[in-house]
């Protein structure tokens, strides 16, 4: 099983100041008060940590946690 | 503390003299330049990274040099800028877009490329070198005044989106400075200039990067979207 999904939730814990147990699968980032500037930094911060290239929609507030997971793992990784 | 700092047009002039202040001050410091001997910079304990601010892939180039050298950007100065100075009737549309192209279009591109790292670092100081003329206008510098002006909204704007990310926009406003740029004015035209300064003279590059060097200090925390102005009071009242 991959572990993307914990992997995200760290980068929210590291960047946003969450606690583990704030954020679920079912969460949409607009739910978890990412506000858009906040999105721009997890992008950031999402294709230094997996490695991969997002277009600057790819993360939308209205994505749940879930959604997102499914679109880092569908983004193949840059050298 | 010695921090990663990028100072565009940092081979002569007023840059020149704030890469050297901030150099002097123990920080790590690129400068950009498009031609020429770059010897001298280097012997300055300056680090040279080739770039022409219109050109955005290599404004990209530069950050990404900087970074590689220094570690990201934590202080930014945007200050390459020139005039083209023509009455409204003689200014062709290339002058004064060519204008904005270099000194407010190339500071968006600058700070656009250095932002993410300071994003990342939730820090960063830019400062952005507009000039007086930018708030009292200048006859035969609409181009030049109006994107010196166009600096003042950009880092206001700026302060605003990214204060919450512990990052700051200042300007500094110089008066008359002795450099290549105010080198071709006339007897007449230096007499005039002077009669509207107050302190009765010119400036030198060392008392804007005084200024500069201070806006990106830890004295300066407290200080986003101002508009600090270097120039003898010759500006008082905008
Ligand atoms: N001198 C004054 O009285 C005065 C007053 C108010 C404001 N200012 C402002 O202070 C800043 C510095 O001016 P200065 O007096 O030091 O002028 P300067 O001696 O003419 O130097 C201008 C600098 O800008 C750089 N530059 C110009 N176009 C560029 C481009 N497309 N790409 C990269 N670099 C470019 C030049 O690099 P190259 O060597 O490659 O040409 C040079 O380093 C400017 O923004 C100017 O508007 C000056």
């Amino acid at each position: 099983m991959s572990d993307t999904y914990e992997r995200l939730v760290q980068l929210l814990v590291k960047n946003f100041g969450f606690d583990t147990d704030e954020v679920a699968r079912e969460d949409t980032f607009s739910k978890l008060e990412l506000d858009s500037l906040a999105l721009v930094e997890l992008t950031l911060a999402v294709q230094q940590e997996f490695k991969i290239k997002l277009t600057d929609d790819d993360l939308d507030a209205n994505d749940t946690m879930e959604q997102a997971v499914k679109v880092i793992e569908s983004k193949p990784v840059v050298a | 503390m010695s921090r990663s700092v990028l100072v565009t047009g940092g081979n002569r002039g007023i840059g020149l003299a704030v890469a050297r202040a901030f150099a002097e001050g123990g920080d790590k410091v690129a400068v950009t330049y498009r031609s020429g001997d770059t010897a001298f910079i280097e012997q300055a304990g300056l680090v040279p990274v080739r770039c022409d601010i219109t050109d955005a892939g290599q404004v990209e180039r530069a950050c990404e040099e900087a970074r590689q050298r220094h570690g990201p950007v934590e202080v930014l100065v945007a200050n390459a800028g020139v005039t083209r100075d023509q009455l409204l009737l003689r200014m062709s549309e290339e002058d004064f877009a060519g204008v904005v192209d270099t000194n407010l279009t190339g500071a968006f591109r600058v700070v656009r490329a250095a932002a993410a790292g300071m994003l990342q670092a939730r820090k960063g100081r830019v400062v952005l070198v507009s000039s007086v003329v930018g708030m009292s206008g200048s006859p035969g510098q609409a181009n030049y005044a109006a994107s010196k002006a166009g600096l003042i909204g950009l880092a206001r704007s700026l302060a605003r989106e990214l204060g919450s990310r512990n990052i700051t926009f200042n300007v500094v406003a110089p008066g008359f400075v002795d450099t290549g740029m105010t080198r071709d004015l006339t007897a007449q035209q230096r007499a005039d200039i002077l009669a509207r300064v107050p302190l009765g003279r010119y400036g030198t590059a060392e008392e804007i990067a005084a200024a500069v060097r201070f806006l990106a200090s830890e004295e300066a925390s407290y200080i986003t979207g101002a508009v600090v102005p270097v120039d003898g009071g010759m500006g008082m009242g905008h």
